[in-house]
């Protein structure tokens, strides 16, 4: 008990600074990624496609989406920092990171639905400069904000073949707005402000399908997923400082085809150990063509990611104390991004979480930290960054739709 | 090695602290709900912005050449009888008089034996005569003369002016001439027969002219309306019934300036001008958006040029606001046009100091060519309120020397 005061100590503490996801390199590609995994897998060094999760949903999987222990509704949200040292610079942000809602159908086969983000953009640019027209000089600064991203709406079902084999289909509705303003003020005999607002609206669908193989006590599992868009497309919309513009621009946009394989092994009876690896196939001149602000066009390659970690899992008897009740884990992960301008992003960082459930096990708190090194093609002007992120998740469940066998 | 020594000196203080917070009772419920309320709020949100060195904006710039600007000037009937000044003089731009109307002669006045009248003054309040080239101060006289005769319509300050009235029509009678000086209260004595000439009803009495004198110099002088608080009065004093000098005071209800323009000012090709005394206003259609085709580009400057006409020009040594107004299609169509200033777009001091007059209308040539108003061009004027003897000319778009032609010049901006 006097270990638990220590650790909401921290925790207040550790809330004091809160953060979200930002980042210089979030002006270029898509945005940022967010975090769209379970706040669980989220702490085990983004390594969870191969786990299993019967009281709170893994969106990494659609294989998993079956043997529901409950029927239940979960919240997400983070809030992060970047600090780059070399600029002085501390930002904040706190985002909501998606539900989703997970129901039991017999004992073969699950429906999950959920609203989460993909990627994130939000940061400005400015430049400053002067000229001289017709003998007066004109001193002009310009400043752009980029905000926006792209959400998905999935739907999916996994059903389970044999002890030994799952399958899961998820369909995504992938939707979102980027929004640019420019705002530009003239100083000179006539002070004059101009405005643009460009926005660029990204939808389409998408389609994952997954694979659990499990041994035949399902503790060993191996699973992989694929993730291939389709009929994606963006249309810009122009708001000048004289009212909208009429043009509207349509194009098709090849998302990324992203494939994950994973493994979750168990140590010892209460550790497993968890592996991810990810790799996401880009079109070559994909940013090349969609793009939220000009200046902010590049290459793109394709990403690769890997995660590792460990969960320590509490043990079974009757009367744990608060700590023993929780689930402990901790990981590290390396990835890099498909945005490529002269050289590529890579991140890494280190992770660790925790979970709480309660209330029969039906109901969950999942806390995960993840602390990340990012360089890229910036680097040489910003130096590294670090961000600081800080996930939550409440899962709250009720034993509906779920069959008991009778004996 | 440091750390550990510094670690053993400041233990016994941490663990003192840890020991106090190990015995503080925490409530976990309200422990966490103060943890999620300083998550959700505790941050402020703070964005980086990166400070580019590539432009985010393009400049470019487009001339307007006089083919591509349309003018004219409107001639209206001048409105100045609410100026605060009435002019009197004679110059090589116009010559000026002014009319005068006072309340009648009330009981006892209009019946009262003339040998009992004291005195008849009129009292006039100046300004400082308008400068014109001439840097010596010039000898102005005036004269003051009573307006009468049979079956001529009444003038009034609001409708009267240079285009509907004539002193030819009047009977003059001229009561005195004096000489005009600066900034000074002048009493004029106009002598007992001018009250009796002003009972006199078998003929009709229209107020009386203050006009420049035969042997004046040429200039202006200025005197102080009835709009002001040195409105023109005349004071009459007679003895009272009982042996006491009464005075009273006549107020004048309506005056105003007669500006007759002397240069010929419409000549081909017709130049420019802009004058409330002559109520002169310049039409000028410049047709930007027969070159910025793009109506989301952004005007950042945008300079008009109109070259000084200087032989027209006099504008009596002040600066002069001219105003840009908005024209719609009737008033560019029909030549017809009422300014007001409480609907202009932008205004600009000028001087004819300045050999060319460069209004910056960046916000209105953006206007034409965003699409916003449709492009029935601008009128340049001056206030009647203002200084209105005064003539503003340029060279118009067809005059024969093309470096005195308008032109403009934009600065457009393009973001991205």
């Amino acid at each position: 008990m006097k270990t638990s005061r220590r650790a909401i100590l921290f925790l207040l503490v550790l809330s004091l600074n809160g953060w979200a996801q930002i980042s210089y390199y979030a002006n270029y590609g898509f945005g940022v990624e967010s975090p769209a995994n379970s706040v669980r897998i989220l702490g085990m060094g983004r390594a969870g496609v191969a786990v299993r999760d019967s009281m709170s949903l893994n969106q990494s999987n659609p294989a998993l989406w079956q043997g529901f222990g409950s029927t239940s509704l979960q919240g997400q949200m983070y809030a992060s920092t970047l600090s780059i040292p070399e600029l002085d610079f501390k930002g904040k942000m706190v985002n909501f990171s998606g539900f989703a809602f997970k129901l039991p159908v017999g004992r073969r086969v699950g429906l999950a639905i959920g609203l989460a983000p993909l990627t994130r953009m939000k940061s400005s640019v400015s430049f400053a400069d002067s000229l001289i027209f017709q003998g007066d000089k004109f001193e002009y600064n310009s400043t752009v904000e980029l905000s926006g991203g792209i959400s998905e709406l999935y739907l999916g079902t996994g059903y389970r073949v044999s002890p030994n084999l799952a399958v899961g289909l998820k369909a995504q509705l992938l939707f979102g707005n980027y929004v640019v303003r420019n705002h530009t003020e003239i100083d000179s005999d006539n002070d004059l402000e101009s405005y643009y607002k460009r926005t660029i609206a990204v939808d389409g669908n998408r389609i994952t399908i997954g694979l659990l193989l499990s041994d035949h006590s399902q503790r060993y599992n191996l699973a992989a997923t694929i993730e291939k868009g389709n009929k994606f497309k963006s249309s810009t919309f122009i708001e000048n400082n004289y009212g909208p513009d009429t043009t509207i621009k349509s194009d098709p946009i090849n998302f990324p085809t992203i494939i994950k394989v994973g493994i979750n092994l168990p140590v010892t009876k209460n550790l497993a150990l968890n592996a991810d690896m990810q790799y996401g196939i880009y079109e070559a001149d994909l940013f090349q063509k969609f793009y939220i602000f000009q200046q902010f066009k590049s290459d793109s390659r394709n990403s690769f990611a890997v995660g590792v970690g460990l969960e320590k899992s509490p043990g079974q008897a009757f009367k744990n104390t608060f700590l023993q009740k929780l689930y402990y884990r901790g990981g590290a992960y390396y990835q890099t991004e498909p945005v490529y301008l002269n050289s590529g992003i890579r991140e890494y960082g280190i992770t660790a979480g925790i979970s709480l459930p309660f209330f029969y096990n039906l109901n969950r708190m999942d806390f995960a930290l993840t602390y990340g090194l990012k360089n890229g093609f910036l680097s040489d002007e910003i130096g590294n960054e670090k961000i600081l992120n800080i996930h939550f998740c409440i899962t709250t469940g009720e034993p509906w739709f779920r069959k008991y066998k009778k004996h | 090695m440091k750390s550990s020594i510094l670690w053993n000196i400041y233990k016994p203080y941490f663990d003192r602290v840890w020991s106090k917070l190990r015995y503080v009772k925490i409530d976990y419920r309200r422990t966490a709900a103060i943890f999620f309320c300083l998550l959700l709020f505790g941050c402020s949100e703070k964005i980086p912005t990166l400070p580019l060195n590539k432009n985010l904006c393009s400049f470019d710039s487009v001339s307007v050449s006089a083919n591509f600007i349309m003018d004219t000037t409107i001639f209206a009937e001048p409105n100045i009888g609410f100026n605060s000044y009435l002019v009197v003089g004679t110059d090589d731009n116009l010559t000026a008089y002014s009319l005068l109307l006072f309340n009648t002669l009330g009981a006892p006045l209009d019946t009262l034996p003339l040998d009992k009248i004291l005195s008849c003054e009129l009292v006039l309040v100046t300004g400082n005569y308008l400068l014109n080239d001439t840097a010596i101060h010039p000898s102005l006289e005036m004269t003051i003369a009573s307006m009468e005769g049979e079956g001529v319509a009444d003038w009034s300050e609001d409708s009267t002016n240079s285009t509907n009235f004539s002193l030819e029509n009047y009977s003059l009678t001229e009561w005195k001439t004096f000489t005009y000086s600066d900034a000074d209260t002048l009493v004029l004595d106009l002598t007992i027969p001018f009250i009796a000439k002003w009972r006199d009803t078998t003929q009709s009495h229209y107020g009386i002219v203050i006009k420049p004198a035969d042997r004046s110099d040429a200039g202006l002088g200025i005197i102080y309306s009835g709009e002001t608080n040195y409105y023109p009065r005349i004071i009459i004093s007679y003895k009272g019934n009982d042996g006491d000098t009464i005075t009273t005071t006549l107020a004048g209800i309506e005056d105003v300036t007669i500006t007759e323009f002397k240069k010929n000012l419409e000549t081909l090709p017709q130049p420019l001008l802009i004058s409330s005394g002559k109520a002169a206003y310049t039409f000028l259609k410049l047709r930007v958006e027969e070159l910025i085709t793009d109506k989301n580009l952004f005007i950042a400057g945008a300079n008009l040029y109109l070259y000084v006409n200087s032989e027209l020009t006099e504008d009596y040594g002040s600066s002069h606001t001219i105003y840009i107004t908005l024209l719609d299609s009737a008033e560019w169509e029909g030549g017809s046009f009422s300014p007001s200033v409480s609907s202009y777009i932008t205004s600009r001091t000028f001087s004819a100091n300045d050999s060319v007059l460069t209004l910056k209308i960046p916000g209105t040539v953006q206007l034409f060519t965003s699409g916003n108003i449709s492009n029935f061009g601008v009128a340049l004027w001056i206030s009647p309120s203002g200084l209105y003897p005064a003539m503003l000319g340029f060279y118009p778009s067809e005059d024969s020397n093309p470096a005195r032609r308008p032109r403009m010049e934009i600065l457009t901006m393009q973001e991205e």
